[in-house]
């Protein structure tokens, strides 16, 4: 972050101030990953458009409960985002008729195809999603499972084993695992979103 | 530690932890945990830890921007957010305002009835900003439902634009199909007529319109491509005419401009017929040539 730009976290605060030109410079920012990550669960561009409205009007609404020593913003962000995308996923899903469009299940969730930057550079430090899909794809098949399920299906950990047959405590075990082999690399390749 | 969420080890934690993390927990076992993370440090920094790896995952996806419109809706539901809750705070704030006045301008009342009177007068406005914020927040229901119907009509009506110009491809389409299917007939038709036995091109000139006319003794079709016919006046019509007996056979009414071809289909062998012509004739044709022909030609 150069000196000219306010942080993230700066933002925050003058949004919960009722400042809506925050609000647009966050959105500029993050709008992208936002939007990116609600089409990768939803699978639908219009529910989408309309998730990624509804992540930056909680943002406006709820950014007094923001605390920037439990994480960054565009971690918060991203989280708000992935957890309406899941609810509108499940909530379809409850519906009698499929509503989005299946997953192309010969298509790795993991898609090293496309090379383009992360939403903000200047934020991001220069880390490539490239370098992320990589250190995904090293995980353990069974991880990898457990996480494109959950993460990206939208299944409960109940759900998984009951597909998967395997038992919950296992299922919650690669879960785990998972996040940790997948922090623990990151950190040790100096790629903690906190330093970049 | 709150029912429903217990943790004996560490372990269990952060498999609480990176289930939450991942939204992996079902509606029920997250209000739980949600309830129970600002009880419980250990728990809050494991989320937080277990959130920086799901930030990863969130990063990992494909990048798509979304188009302009996202942008401006966005700012419309702030704004409408904004104007909300300025709405709410207002009744609120006049009587806090009011009330604030009376008490610091000196006028506190000693007397019970004075009391009795501010208390029924703070009853009155309570129930009164009770009264308010049922009407704003019906209104902000209101304004959130006409704004969700806003943006569905705005997106039927780009759908609808979008199918009324492929409608028009369409029907572009099927209209050179139609041409060339009609290019392809007269072509067959032609070629058919000219290798017939006796085919023959007899010219037809009057010194401004001339013609070719294709024909065969033993075949009732004939070929006809005319140059320099005469602009029509509004609401006539070329009719061409076969003589058989000396009567009159229209074999068709058309409305070229300038130049005409046509695959004639008399109702017997051209041989049967003694001439051909083409007049001018009302829109739609005669029964009979009304006028004198532009054109004409013995055919035996």
């Amino acid at each position: 972050m150069n000196g000219l730009q306010p942080a993230d976290e700066d933002l925050v605060v003058l949004v919960t101030r009722g400042d809506d030109s925050a609000i647009t410079l966050l959105y500029d920012r993050h709008a992208r990953a936002v939007y990116s990550l609600t089409l990768k669960v939803v699978h639908n561009k219009e529910v989408a458009e309309e998730l990624t409205q509804e992540v930056f009007l909680r943002v406006w609404q709820q950014a007094s409960t923001y605390h920037r020593d439990r994480g960054r913003f565009i971690s918060w962000v991203l989280g708000i985002a992935h957890h309406i995308a899941i609810d509108e996923l499940r909530r379809r899903k409850s519906r009698p008729q499929q509503v989005y469009a299946q997953p192309d299940d010969s298509r790795p969730m993991f898609d090293v195809a496309d090379q383009s930057p992360l939403p903000d550079e200047m934020v991001m430090g220069g880390l490539r999603r490239e370098r992320i899909v990589e250190v995904l794809a090293e995980l353990p098949r069974n991880q990898r499972e457990v996480i494109e399920l959950s993460y990206f299906g939208g299944l409960t950990q109940s759900e998984i084993a009951e597909r998967t047959h395997e038992p919950l405590g296992t299922i919650k075990t690669r879960t785990r695992l998972a996040l940790q082999r997948l922090r623990g690399k990151l950190t040790e390749e100096g790629e903690r979103p906190e330093n970049l | 530690m709150e029912v429903g969420v217990r943790h004996e080890s560490r372990r269990e934690l952060e498999e609480l932890a990176a289930a939450y993390a991942i939204d992996a927990m079902d509606a029920v076992e997250r209000q739980a945990y949600d309830a129970h993370i600002p009880t419980c440090p250990d728990c809050q920094q494991a989320v937080d830890e277990m959130c920086e790896a799901a930030l990863m995952l969130a990063l990992s996806v494909e990048q798509a921007d979304p188009p302009a419109r996202v942008k401006s809706g966005m700012l419309r539901m702030v704004q409408a957010a904004q104007t909300r809750s300025a709405r709410r705070r207002s009744p609120l704030q006049g009587m806090r305002s009011s009330l604030r006045s009376h008490f610091l301008g000196g006028r506190t009342l000693a007397l019970a009835s004075g009391f009795a009177i501010v208390l029924l007068l703070i009853a009155a406005a309570g129930a009164l900003a009770w009264q308010q914020s049922q009407m704003s927040e019906l209104r902000d229901q209101l304004a959130t439902q006409q704004s969700m119907v806003a943006q569905q009509k705005t997106r039927l009506d780009q759908q609808d634009a979008t199918l009324a110009t492929q409608a028009t491809q369409i029907e572009r389409q099927a209209t050179t199909m139609r041409t060339l299917t009609s290019q392809v007939r007269t072509k067959q038709a032609v070629d058919k007529l000219v290798s017939s036995p006796g085919a023959a091109v007899a010219t037809l000139d009057s010194g401004r319109v001339t013609a070719h006319l294709v024909s065969a003794p033993n075949n009732a079709k004939a070929y006809l491509v005319v140059n320099g016919l005469p602009r029509l006046a509004a609401g006539r019509d070329y009719q061409v005419w076969l003589m058989r007996d000396q009567k009159p056979v229209s074999v068709g009414v058309f409305h070229p401009m300038g130049n005409g071809r046509w695959v004639l289909n008399a109702p017997a062998p051209l041989k049967a017929f003694s001439w051909i012509g083409i007049t001018d004739e009302p829109r739609g044709g005669s029964p009979a040539p009304t006028t004198k022909p532009l054109l004409g030609t013995d055919l035996q």
